[in-house]
């Protein structure tokens, strides 16, 4: 499949976030440019100390297995109001 | 100068006696072999015991990897040669993970590792090149946000770094003594123990770890020391008899499981056998361990999936050693479900003790539920449950303390029965400071010598560890605490609230001072909720009808249905306190459930020759399953030809919660009957017929007078016949408000009693308008945008009645957001009535002491009123139970959008509807509650080959709702069947059903369906005649 924003954004929405939501956390496409994905860490992925390391190359990994291409990936966290101290 | 805090850089004598017993705690592994040569096969788990695999055969994992993937499972396997050091002594597999494992040696299932576990035995006396395969399924599912074990909580993450484990040895001896000294320094540091004490047991075990050499290299000096520390401890503190012991605490071993929450339906599965497992080894090695297990479906899902656990859970239930608690299929919520559908939840979790174990369970186990309908005394009682327990009310309440731990708990009916709130929560670990504070906690000590402390890690599962049971074996020693003794719940119920008089009663619901958000959030699956509990008793009516006369009836299907909707009744699911994958499963349920009861209706429909398959006739059959003759208007959904009317009946054409049909004004469909109708193609509308103006915003009728505004609010509401303005002076009614709504971390579960703080604007973006007008009613419809949300609101007024309904749809896309609808009524009045659902409660409106105040948001059904003598306004509503009133204020609560557990929770379209119904008399007297039902109820248009008007079942009595006919569980004879009533206004006196056929015999039974004698009553025909009292559920069982 064709690496862009559209369907890498489907194939989060689709695949990644599903997953992710079944351990109580939350991601979001923010956008894809110069091969650069930048997602927004929600829920108890805002917090979770293996967000940046584990998480990103598992989905690294995985759009990889789609798309057979690597590519680079950008993590906002957006906490929730009650831990955004 | 500034003060400078001096802090103590020396040891004190505590913090060396915390440094030593750490280094006896470092001895107790003996030898230790690491493990290596593991294999992994991850995966995803997709359905009950289904995979999706990543890997398609297992790979080799080595120490350090990463391995769980999001939502991941994973199975690993090894095989290990039992190393020759190790050889005739116990051998553990130590396993550190912070996933949830079970573990199976050479094919059996051996015990459960999880976060706070990290040992299996694998076996003792072993030979010289034994091998041993362990295969491992492992969940990487630990609860996020569980902070009460801080061991567990470091390990948090959805993937993990791969320890591979070792075979360990241990030193018992050196266990032993760890386990003393742990308790002790734990007492030694509480500030619940009395000085004095923490006094003494600081100096004695300074004494006793004097008697250790540490650095002593030699094993057995080392023991031998050790031996003679573990002796003066015995002898100098657990045989002290100087300071004596306070109270009298029983410890019941149990694990609270959520059926789905951060993980989904199909993993409880797997969390209940692991759970199992873990309780069944204990018992294996504690011979006086006791542990008590809820809910039906956990023990069905162990039955169905691990049968040679189930079949050991089933021999040490034999024993009166693993006790089945809870006597309900689930733990439900029991706010929102049905008076039905708490039945139902008896009657599946009962039948499936009985046919199982052998066993009527008398108590009903919810630790954890957010507060307790008032029609629960008599469900319980009635389905053979003596005893109620919940933990949430002595723990939870943010206000008030409620008053009792020990008490007796009457219902609305007047049916009492004894409840428990235990002091402290539910999930504890035997910590002497938590024992001592359940003691101290406990307000009944005057009825009552002994109080409950729950022990075991709970939430998604896992119960009791070894290190709890040693804790227990050492309290009942330890000067100044209580007494313990570890019993069963059943054991502890008996002794302690059975015919016990001097207990106290709380006469009322049992409301939680807390999680009010649960009324309204996750919108959407409380609405189907209402919606499948009103279409399975139509299904199980229609279908018990169909069977009189020969159809067979779908037990079985029906039953299926039923257990998926008890399922998702649990309390974290109904409430909407889950992750959004739970949502998913919910509303694939749903879409099971509807489908299959719609087709269920359909057949018995056939059956009866109440619907046909020809689809050009022109008649309808009307089918009302309530058990009045119901009249006025009722909607035909579908698409008709805009010339279309009903032959011989007013009719308009229009929508009704946004979907086409047709209106009619109906003068009669019989009682649980059938009455046919005929289209009309060149039907003569009578619009031009004006029975109303509006002029100005003011719309005028024979019936009223109503002042509306460009957002749809109204400000005038004047009903004519009775000459009274129903809207508050200078406010209104149905004004829709959007708050900011931060309650926190609980944020799917809480609402502040601050949300009113901060008001969010909209722009109302389609004015108020006529949408559509008729010979029968008048729509107006309004739209308005907050931020990025759209909601249109359809008001429609009736020609021949007063009643207003208010159909909403909302794209609902905002955050952190409550919306109200708000109504400033023109009543004098202290009290809201509040349906039930087997009742209505009385609610003070005033906020004269806490009490009252805290009870902001509660929990309604059908319907509120709020009246003065002799006049008051009712609102009823098709799916909303969140509502908070002030005075003669009430606020519906419409939507909610927290964002934890579910960051996206409500964020969808919403469709539901209200309607207000001013009123002479009280409301019971208004027929306010058959209204109610009506509005819920809808009426089945069915094409028809032949025009029928009948009724098949019929109450003669408007205060006697014929809530369920069903057939009867008792097998061995047939035509048996169950019919349910109950009395809905308070009153007591006479009552007679019809049924469809002469009746042969009839039962009076409980909601179990066991046979009592409580009531006289006499058949003759087809009807049934009985007594009843106020607020009473009877249930009759009959042959025909």
């Amino acid at each position: 499949m064709r690496l862009d924003s559209v369907n890498l954004k489907e194939f989060i929405d689709n695949y990644i976030k599903v997953r992710i939501q079944a351990d109580g956390g939350e991601i979001k496409f923010l956008s894809f440019q110069n091969n650069i994905l930048t997602i927004q860490a929600q829920g108890e992925c805002s917090k979770c100390n293996l967000t940046e390391t584990c998480l990103k190359e598992w989905i690294v990994e995985e759009i990889n297995k789609e798309f057979n291409k690597m590519i680079s990936i950008n993590i906002v966290r957006k906490k929730p109001y009650f831990w955004d101290k | 100068m500034a003060h400078v805090k001096v802090v103590r850089r020396s040891m004190g004598k505590e913090e060396w006696i915390l440094l030593r017993t750490s280094w006896i705690n470092k001895r107790i592994i003996k030898k230790s072999v690491k493990l290596n040569g593991w294999s992994i096969r991850e995966a995803r788990q997709v359905d009950e015991m289904k995979y999706e695999f990543y890997d398609k055969d297992f790979r080799p994992i080595n120490d350090g990897e990463i391995y769980f993937t999001p939502d991941g499972t994973c199975f690993l396997k090894i095989e290990v040669k039992i190393p020759e050091e190790l050889l005739k002594e116990k051998v553990y597999l130590q396993f550190k993970t912070a996933a949830e494992m079970i573990v199976k040696i050479n094919g059996k299932w051996a015990d459960g590792i999880d976060p706070n576990r990290d040992r299996v035995l694998l076996g003792e006396n072993f030979r010289s090149g034994d091998m041993l395969l362990i295969e491992i399924e492992g969940y990487n599912r630990s609860k996020p946000d569980d902070e009460r074990n801080p061991k567990s909580s470091a390990l948090k993450g959805c993937r993990q770094v791969f320890d591979s484990g070792s075979l360990i040895t241990i030193n018992e001896e050196v266990e032993n003594i760890s386990y003393d000294l742990n308790i002790l320094t734990e007492t030694m540091e509480s500030e619940y123990v009395k000085e004095e004490i923490r006094e003494f047991i600081k100096n004695e075990l300074d004494k006793a770890l004097n008697i250790i050499d540490y650095e002593e290299s030699d094993e057995k000096v080392y023991l031998e020391n050790i031996r003679k520390a573990r002796n003066y401890v015995d002898e100098k503190i657990f045989n002290n008899n100087t300071f004596g012991k306070i109270g009298n605490v029983a410890l019941v071993a149990h694990s609270h499981l959520d059926i789905a929450y951060y993980w989904r339906r199909i993993h409880s599965v797997q969390k209940n056998a692991r759970t199992c497992l873990i309780q069944l080894r204990l018992m294996d090695k504690y011979s006086d361990f006791k542990y008590s297990h809820s809910q039906a479906f956990t023990y069905e899902m162990l039955e169905k999936y691990y049968p040679e656990l189930f079949e050991e859970v089933k021999k040490r239930v034999a024993e009166e050693r693993f006790e089945p608690v809870g006597a309900m299929y689930v733990e439900p919520d029991c706010n929102i479900p049905s008076a039905e559908s708490l039945i139902r939840q008896c009657l599946f979790g009962q039948q499936f003790f009985r046919t199982r174990f052998n066993k009527t369970i008398d108590n009903c186990w919810l630790p954890d539920v957010f507060g307790n309908s008032w029609i629960m005394p008599q469900i319980l009682k009635k389905s053979g449950i003596k005893y109620f327990i919940s933990n949430k009310m002595s723990t939870w309440n943010d206000t008030n303390k409620f008053p009792h731990n020990h008490f007796k708990w009457k219902g609305i009916d007047g049916t009492e029965i004894y409840a428990c709130v235990p002091p402290t929560h539910f999930i504890s670990w035997n910590s002497p400071e938590q024992i001592i504070e359940n003691w101290e906690s406990f307000q009944d000590k005057d009825s009552c010598n002994e109080t409950l402390s729950m022990f075991g890690y709970g939430d998604g599962g896992s119960g009791a560890t070894a290190e709890m049971i040693e804790y227990m074996h050492r309290i009942e020693k330890i000067p100044g605490l209580p007494n313990v003794r570890h019993i069963s719940a059943k054991q502890f119920l008996d002794e302690n609230l059975d015919n016990n008089e001097s207990l106290e009663t709380w006469d009322g619901e049992l409301y939680l001072e807390m999680h009010r958000g649960t009324f309204t959030t996750k919108s959407k699956i409380k609405k189907w909720n209402r919606k499948l509990e009103i279409l399975i008793c139509d299904a199980e009516m229609l279908s018990s009808i169909a069977s009189i006369y020969g159809f067979e009836y779908p037990r079985d299907l029906i039953n299926e249905c039923w257990k998926k909707l008890l399922i998702n009744q649990f309390h974290d699911i109904l409430p909407g306190t889950h992750i959004q994958p739970v949502t998913r499963d919910t509303m694939k349920d749903y879409e099971f459930i509807y489908n299959n009861l719609n087709n269920l209706i359909n057949n018995a429909l056939s059956y009866l020759k109440i619907q046909a398959s020809d689809n050009k006739s022109k008649f309808i059959n009307l089918v009302n399953t309530l058990s009045w003759n119901r009249k006025g208007m009722i909607f035909i959904e579908g698409e008709f030809e805009a010339n279309v009317g009903i032959k011989n009946f007013q009719s308009q054409l229009g929508e009704r919660k946004f979907k086409k049909g047709i209106w009619l004004n109906v003068d009669s469909i019989p009682a649980v009957g059938v009455k046919s109708i005929e289209l009309e193609n060149n039907y003569i509308s009578t619009k031009q017929d004006k029975w109303f103006t509006f002029e100005n915003n003011i719309l005028r009728t024979d019936l009223y007078e109503v002042t509306l505004s460009e957002d749809g609010s109204i400000t005038s509401f004047v009903d004519k016949a009775e000459g009274r303005e129903i809207v508050s002076r200078n406010s209104a009614i149905n004004e829709i408000k959007i708050y900011h709504d931060y309650p926190g971390m609980y944020d799917a579960w809480d609402i502040l009693d601050n949300y009113k703080d901060k008001e969010e604007n909209y722009r109302v973006i389609k004015k108020l308008a006529i949408k559509e007008a008729g010979s029968l009613f008048i729509v107006f419809e309004v739209e308005f945008a907050i931020n990025q949300s759209l909601w249109k609101q359809n008001i429609r007024f009736y020609r021949h009645d007063i009643r207003v309904d208010f159909e909403h749809y909302v794209d609902w896309k905002e955050t952190n957001r409550i919306a109200k609808a708000e109504f400033d009524f023109n009543i004098l009045t202290r009290y809201a009535k509040c349906d039930i659902g087997a009742g209505a409660i009385i609610r003070e409106t005033h906020k004269n002491t806490s009490w009252q105040k805290s009870r902001f948001e509660v929990c309604h059904h059908k319907w509120t009123d709020l009246s003065e003598n002799g006049y008051g306004v009712s609102i009823i509503n098709d799916c909303k139970y969140g509502i908070s009133f002030e005075g003669s204020k009430a606020g519906l609560s419409l939507l909610r959008s927290p964002i934890r557990p579910d960051v996206d929770s409500d964020k969808e379209t919403h469709i539901f509807s209200y309607a207000l119904i001013p009123h002479k008399k009280s409301p019971e007297d208004a027929g306010i509650i058959q209204k109610a039902y009506e509005f819920n109820y809808d009426v089945y248009a069915m094409k028809a080959s032949e025009k029928k008007e009948n009724s098949f079942i019929l109450s003669e009595n408007d205060n006697i709702f014929i809530q369920t006919i069903k057939i009867a569980e008792d097998k061995n004879e047939d035509n048996l069947y169950i019919v349910r009533l109950i009395e809905l206004k308070g009153e007591r006196g006479k009552g007679t059903i019809r049924l469809p056929k002469d009746i042969k015999n009839v039962w009076e039974v409980n909601l179990i369906e066991d046979e009592i004698e409580d009531h006289s009553f006499t058949f003759e025909g087809n009807s049934l005649s009985f007594n009843y009292n106020p607020f009473e559920i009877l249930t009759f069982k009959l042959k025909f």
